[in-house]
């Protein structure tokens, strides 16, 4: 008796005890991980879509965990405890057949992709080994009325109009709403990669994988589209044009509903001037206009830069809270927009006091910098970040972050200009223009 | 009733590898069998399902019932119980199958079953422990031989596991994803490791007609299996968000499992020592190669935990790999040892040496493959994204390899067919009345 007593009793006690150790105490904490701030609650369709991703096992090949290594950067900044509030069931997944999505929502935001895609993978991405999925789908004769038909290619489209059914609507809704929010105290892009300067030159091996990360899958790997549905780019005139603008904001802020050579396209094209650099914005472009007969002249990240800007400053010169439209905007600046975005991007480390941490942080309270009359170090210093620079005698080791890739020029002059009207400073304000003009300087 | 219990296993291993083979082709040809109910992502599940809680688990509970009796040379304590055991896990089995092709799924690796079905699965193991411990009460003398502590404590703490996982109030966001990382690995390491132990322990002495080198090495194991194996399941999720101290321990831990591994492959060798002349004719060939799994799986697992070549080899084909290697390499060929020496004793029929080798060889040699092309399949694509080459890149340079695997797979399911053959010829006409009726031969 006593013998099994000790097999079955013992071990099993001391089994539930290493059970209640490594699986419930770490659950009951970390079920009750605040959410990353800004993620947002799913909402019903989106809730009924994740159930479809369940059920349909897309788990199983597709991972919703980015980890700190080099091989997971395509797919979004590392994932946080907090990406994960809203998601029971977890869906973090084992095994990588098919890329990450913890992102995709912002990686491939174009949902007739996403339809062409689930309907079959192989319209849009020769390549592909995704199952398709023709039951998320239904084919009708007439579209019914508020219902969009999915624009396939015409060597996959069965007889007849495809609709997604209300599966399909919710799957695809749920995709879209996987967004990683960004992470405020990370290392920016531009911390981890340089921009070169203003030289023409372009890595065309960068070009062509950035390229097959982000474009290819509509636009195709040689460039030509689908039919209909996604414009091709061979010989595309705003990609051959000698005036880059235009081709460098479609891939800034993305492009609706355009005609393009007398042809109307429906598909979204998603905005990527969040998700990638400067540097690596023009490696795409240079890439187009150099490949499949395009002869587009090519460009250099500071024309990034610059239209980056000048998008800011157009952005400004409509926003009614703008006093004067015209005129570069007079040196006025929002107190009450540079102290929030003081509290995010700057309270952690200086103090909402700007008292800083003695020894770790230096204080801007008092600071020579801050108080200077000509803002260029302070605003070079927002833009590009600071280390190992001793301030008043005192070296700090702590780096100091970029922010020239995390804010806009206006938001950095807010930041700024509130620091020099804070805790008894007196700097004179700067403009958004300043910002600018310091920006492009490398 | 063992033969009852290895037909209803055997017949669950046929099914649920030709749901592997045809999940292994739609990786070659994603167009073929387009229908919900044929889609990879349904077939995955009931592939993985099928062959850990109706083949290997029926199997196993079959064969722990009968080591049961006869090591404690008493008679079983209820045939009526095995029976109620055997049907709870063919119902779970059964309704599990069916809910899971129609898309019902809790969506989580291991445990997709719906909870009320893990719960008749659960009952299963109750009723199947009970009867153990209840036949092991009848035994002579003080002593427990050591297959005992390795099935009955590898049942219950299977039973804490299930429960474990399915309350809901610590299972939401990450906090489901720690228990997640414990359960996946225990399952596979706290159910199928003990019970093939347990039954290698008792059957490969019988093989050999010589007693296991040492005892109190095999308890040793035991413990030791049983205080770290809990711990380590959260080198799944190594750079996952979950904290770095849970990832950490767990990489100590997996090197901690060296010592239980190494002892228990240590008393298994020592067991065959001398006998390499007239091994390859005998069923103990089967145990041997499961040795060999298991210490090459278990091994590589611990090297696998390391956060160096976790970086290289996590969530690639390399686990999968892996996978096989433990779950087939190890607890299949020591299933099937144990049912080549274990089912003969309670039908007195026998299966024919031709036959077995035949099985021996294609499942070996399929398995080989079948692994070999999946390690090198997850080294192309870690190295693929470790270069920062595109993604797509990665899935056609593992192409051939998928192909590979689909051949080595394909040599597997006819190595299950053949068994099958074994099987029947084992147990046609008589089954289940040999077992009480058998000379009982105390271990």
């Amino acid at each position: 008796m006593n013998r099994t007593l000790a097999i079955s009793g013992g071990s099993t006690l001391i089994y539930t005890g290493l059970a209640v150790l490594m699986g419930v105490l770490p659950g009951i904490w970390l079920s009750k991980v605040p959410p990353t701030p800004g993620l947002k609650p799913l909402t019903s369709i989106e809730a009924r879509g994740r159930d479809v991703y369940v059920s349909e096992g897309c788990f199983y090949c597709h991972t919703q965990q980015v980890r700190p290594l080099s091989g997971d950067k395509p797919f979004g900044r590392p994932s946080a405890p907090g990406d994960y509030a809203y998601q029971t069931t977890e869906l973090l997944g084992s095994e990588r057949t098919g890329p990450d999505l913890s992102n995709i929502g912002a990686r491939q935001s174009s949902s007739i992709w996403q339809y062409i895609h689930l309907f079959q993978p192989r319209a849009v991405v020769p390549q592909s080994i995704m199952p398709a999925f023709p039951w998320l789908f239904k084919i009708v004769d007439k579209l019914p009325p508020g219902e969009k038909a999915v624009p396939l290619p015409p060597q996959f489209a069965p007889g007849g109009t495809v609709i997604p059914n209300e599966d399909g609507k919710a799957l695809v809704a749920y995709l879209l709403s996987l967004k990683q929010p960004p992470l405020v105290p990370t290392q920016s892009r531009a911390a981890t990669e340089s921009p070169s300067s203003g030289s023409l030159g372009f890595d065309a091996t960068k070009g062509a994988a950035l390229f097959a990360d982000n474009c290819a899958s509509c636009h195709g790997a040689e460039g030509k589209g689908v039919p209909g549905t996604f414009p091709p780019l061979a010989g595309d005139p705003v990609v051959n044009d000698a005036d880059p603008t235009a081709h460098i904001g479609a891939v800034l802020h993305g492009l609706g509903g355009r005609v393009i050579n007398g042809q109307s396209y429906e598909a979204q094209m998603p905005a990527f001037a969040d998700q990638l650099s400067d540097q690596q914005i023009a490696d795409i472009i240079n890439y187009e206009r150099s490949s499949w007969g395009n002869r587009g002249a090519l460009i250099s990240a500071a024309d990034v830069v610059a239209a980056r800007a000048n998008e800011s400053l157009q952005k400004q010169a409509t926003t009614p809270k703008q006093v004067s439209p015209v005129a570069p905007p007079a040196p006025t600046f929002d107190a009450a927009e540079g102290s929030k975005l003081f509290a995010d991007n700057c309270g952690v480390c200086h103090g909402a006091e700007g008292k800083g941490v003695p020894g770790t942080f230096p204080p801007l309270a008092g600071d020579p910098v801050v108080n200077a009359t000509d803002p260029a170090e302070h605003i070079t210093t927002m833009l590009r970040g600071l280390s190992g620079k001793a301030i008043d005698g005192q070296k700090y080791e702590v780096e100091m972050p970029p922010f020239a890739d995390r804010l806009s020029d206006q938001q950095i002059a807010d930041i700024i200009n509130h620091e020099r009207t804070s805790w008894g400073n007196h700097g004179p304000l700067v403009t958004p223009a300043e910002i600018t003009k310091l920006r492009a300087e490398k | 009733m063992l033969a009852a219990y290895v037909a209803s296993a055997t017949i669950w291993l046929v099914f649920a590898t030709a749901v592997g083979l045809l999940v292994s082709f739609k990786f070659a040809y994603p167009d073929f069998a387009t229908t919900p109910a044929l889609s990879f992502g349904r077939l995955r599940a009931i592939h993985t399902s099928g062959t850990f809680y109706a083949w290997a688990s029926q199997a196993l509970i079959g064969l722990a019932l009968f080591v049961a009796a006869r090591s404690s040379g008493a008679r079983l304590y209820s045939e009526r119980l095995a029976w109620i055991s055997l049907a709870l896990l063919n119902v779970a089995a059964v309704l599990g199958t069916v809910t899971l092709d129609l898309g019902f799924t809790y969506g989580q690796e291991y445990r997709e079953w719906l909870w009320w079905i893990r719960v008749i699965l659960g009952l299963g193991l109750i009723t199947a422990v009970w009867n153990m411990i209840a036949t092991v009460e009848r035994r002579d003398g003080e002593h427990i031989y050591v297959s005992n502590w390795y099935t009955i404590g590898g049942t219950l703490w299977t039973i804490v596991m299930v429960v474990v996982s399915m309350l809901p109030w610590y299972q939401y966001g990450l906090g489901q994803v720690a228990v997640q990382a414990f359960f996946m690995h225990n399952a596979v390491g706290l159910w199928f490791t003990p019970l093939s132990l347990g039954v290698s322990y008792y059957a490969l002495p019988k093989l050999l007609n010589r007693p296991i080198y040492s005892y109190s090495l095999g308890v040793f194991a035991f413990w030791t299996n049983l205080i770290f194996y809990p711990i380590i399941g959260a080198h799944h999720f190594e750079f996952s968000p979950l904290p770095w101290w849970l990832q950490t321990t767990a990489i100590v831990f997996s090197v901690a499992m060296l010592v239980p591994v190494l002892s228990g492959t240590a008393n298994f060798l020592l067991t065959f020592r001398g006998t390499h002349e007239w091994i390859y004719r005998s069923p103990a060939v089967f145990i041997l190669v499961g040795v060999y799994g298991y210490i090459l799986g278990s091994t590589q697992g611990t090297f696998e935990a390391f956060r160096s070549l976790q970086q290289l080899w996590h969530l690639t084909n390399y686990t999968v790999g892996h996978s096989h290697l433990t779950m087939y390499g190890f607890v299949t060929f020591a299933i099937w040892g144990g049912i080549y020496a274990l089912l003969p004793r309670a039908t007195g029929k026998y299966p024919y040496n031709l036959t077995m080798g035949i099985h021996f060889w294609l499942s070996a040699v399929g398995v080989v493959i079948y692994v070999a092309a999946l390690s090198a399949a997850g080294t192309v694509q870690g190295l693929d994204w470790f270069r920062g080459l595109t993604f797509i890149q990665s899935v056609e340079d593992a192409a051939p390899y998928w192909l590979w695997r689909s051949v080595g797979g394909s040599l597997m399911f006819a190595g299950h067919l053949v068994f099958a053959f074994n099987v029947w010829t084992m147990t046609y006409g008589r089954s289940c009345t040999k077992l009480a009726a058998a000379k009982t031969v105390p271990a």
